[in-house]
């Protein structure tokens, strides 16, 4: 793999803030999408046209405040005329890329630049006083879900490279290569160390994964075990609120039809002695994992944002390694592949019939 | 002692599996009373989350039944059919919840027997299982 190779050394920011200014001062592009700084250490998303305005861009927060897929879904198509550059996590371009299949992001008119991902601080741990820096050789500072992330880097249309002082901006399409030429910048530069030290790391957290995922499978086990898992649950239904993948207006669980007799739960309760009341906690839980596995990034935000610890992300990402092997799917990998959902062979899955 | 007669519920499509369904009945076969069928227009009809909420409120067993692959009233509902139920079983077994209490089957108009056999194999297989857990769950 061969990139343009940027000033050696320079912390990445700045390079990103470069590569930004460049973009909107040559053309390149006529707005980017970056989180910026705010008051009290927060991170929104802006859209950014002014050179001016960069001051204040922090394309690397150490938390993860929206996630990025839904700020570029939160408009209809980009003007045939613009571009966008939008500066995000590799979650979060997966997550993009995910959406654009679902017809919920048109990215004809957006180019989608990653960068060697540090993780994220878990929001709960984040304060205003003592700001905590993800570090990615510093693994217990980042959320849980990070330290076991294999798709930290190369995603997206062009993602910057650090691999000790190389900072090389590496095209990962024909929209990413054009990027790169609209900035008169050559993929001449070998990036085969980086490519290294990022495969060596995937397997390193191949292993914390599996090892993560073998210890989050003792906690539950069987159906007691599941409900137990979720009985902290206080249906808030923030973890599909921030999903970016959970994008329907209306869903099932919230229709009003759901609600049964009363009898219903008096028969539960004679036969279990006492019945849960809101009932559809597994429901929920289990149908959503249904609904959007296939789709999952694996990005944390929906553990983030419960209010309750439960480690959802992690049973989420699990089951959704489970249900995207079925397909050999990856979400977000490749713009090219279909949603599993959208399509089929007409030999497969004999083992699921009769 | 209570004998367990499993309660099993049957998503049927319109065209081929509740017209097979049917065909049992006029035929008069004998089969056993526990399935409960439920008329869907096509296979690709039964979102997961019926088959949650039916498995998850106490249902021993859930089948989705359909036209054989390649006969489809609607073309191409069935394969869209399976390719949904693989993910469902696949959740449901990562959770570590019973996925053999949920079938897909494919039974055409004019498979009375076929229907008749799949039933009372089904049910004594939920039989052998026993009753659905949730049932005995407090926290659901």
């Amino acid at each position: 793999m061969k990139g343009a190779a940027l000033e050696s050394g320079k912390g990445i920011k700045s390079i990103l803030i470069d590569l930004m200014t460049d973009a909107l001062n040559n053309g390149a592009v006529s707005s980017i999408l970056v989180p910026s700084t705010g008051p009290d250490n927060s991170f929104p998303w802006t859209l950014v046209t002014d050179v001016s305005s960069l001051d204040r861009a922090e394309p690397i927060p150490p938390i993860m405040s929206v996630q990025g897929a839904k700020a570029l879904a939160s408009f209809t198509q980009f003007p045939e005329e613009g571009r966008l550059l939008a500066v995000m996590r590799p979650c979060e371009a997966r997550a993009a890329i995910e959406l654009s299949k679902l017809e919920q992001i048109d990215l004809n008119n957006i180019i989608l630049l990653t960068f060697d991902c540090p993780g994220a601080v878990p929001l709960s741990e984040f304060g205003d006083d003592g700001i905590m820096k993800p570090d990615i050789q510093q693994s217990e500072t980042i959320r849980p879900l990070c330290r076991q992330c294999t798709s930290f880097t190369s995603e997206g249309d062009v993602c910057l490279t650090c691999n000790e002082d190389d900072r090389i901006l590496v095209p990962l399409t024909t929209k990413g290569q054009n990027f790169l030429d609209s900035l008169g910048k050559r993929a001449e530069a070998d990036a085969s160390a980086w490519m290294k030290w990022a495969k060596d790391l995937s397997e390193e957290r191949q292993k914390i994964k599996k090892d993560a995922e073998n210890k989050l499978k003792s906690t539950y086990g069987g159906l007691n075990g599941l409900a137990e898992f979720f009985s902290g649950c206080i249906s808030c239904r923030n973890c599909r609120k921030v999903c970016p993948i959970c994008y329907c207006r209306l869903c099932f669980i919230d229709m009003k039809d759901r609600r049964s007799p009363s009898s219903e739960y008096l028969e539960h309760s004679s036969n279990a002695g006492a019945a849960r009341l809101l009932s559809n906690t597994l429901l929920f839980h289990v149908g959503r994992m249904a609904h959007m596995s296939l789709s999952c990034v694996s990005c944390g935000m929906c553990e983030d944002a419960c209010p309750s610890d439960i480690p959802i992300g992690r049973l989420v990402s699990m089951v959704s390694s489970n249900t995207t092997d079925i397909f050999g799917y990856s979400a977000g990998s490749n713009p090219e592949d279909p949603l599993p959902l959208n399509t089929f062979q007409l030999e497969e899955l004999h083992e699921y019939e009769d | 002692m209570e004998i367990f007669e499993p309660r099993i519920i049957g998503f049927l499509c319109n065209w081929c599996s509740y017209a097979g369904a049917d065909l049992a009945g006029t035929s008069r076969l004998k089969m056993p009373p526990n399935l409960v069928p439920v008329k869907v227009m096509c296979s690709s009809r039964v979102d997961p989350e019926m088959v949650t909420d039916a498995f998850l409120r106490g249902a021993d067993g859930v089948l989705i039944a359909g036209c054989h692959p390649g006969d489809c009233h609607y073309d191409k509902g069935n394969y869209y059919a399976r390719r949904r139920f693989a993910v469902l079983k696949k959740v449901v077994e990562s959770l570590g919840l019973e996925a053999e209490r949920l079938r897909l089957s494919w039974i055409s108009a004019s498979e009375g027997a076929r229907f008749q056999q799949i039933v009372a194999e089904f049910t004594e297989t939920i039989r052998k299982l026993g009753p659905n857990p949730t049932q005995k769950e407090t926290l659901l």
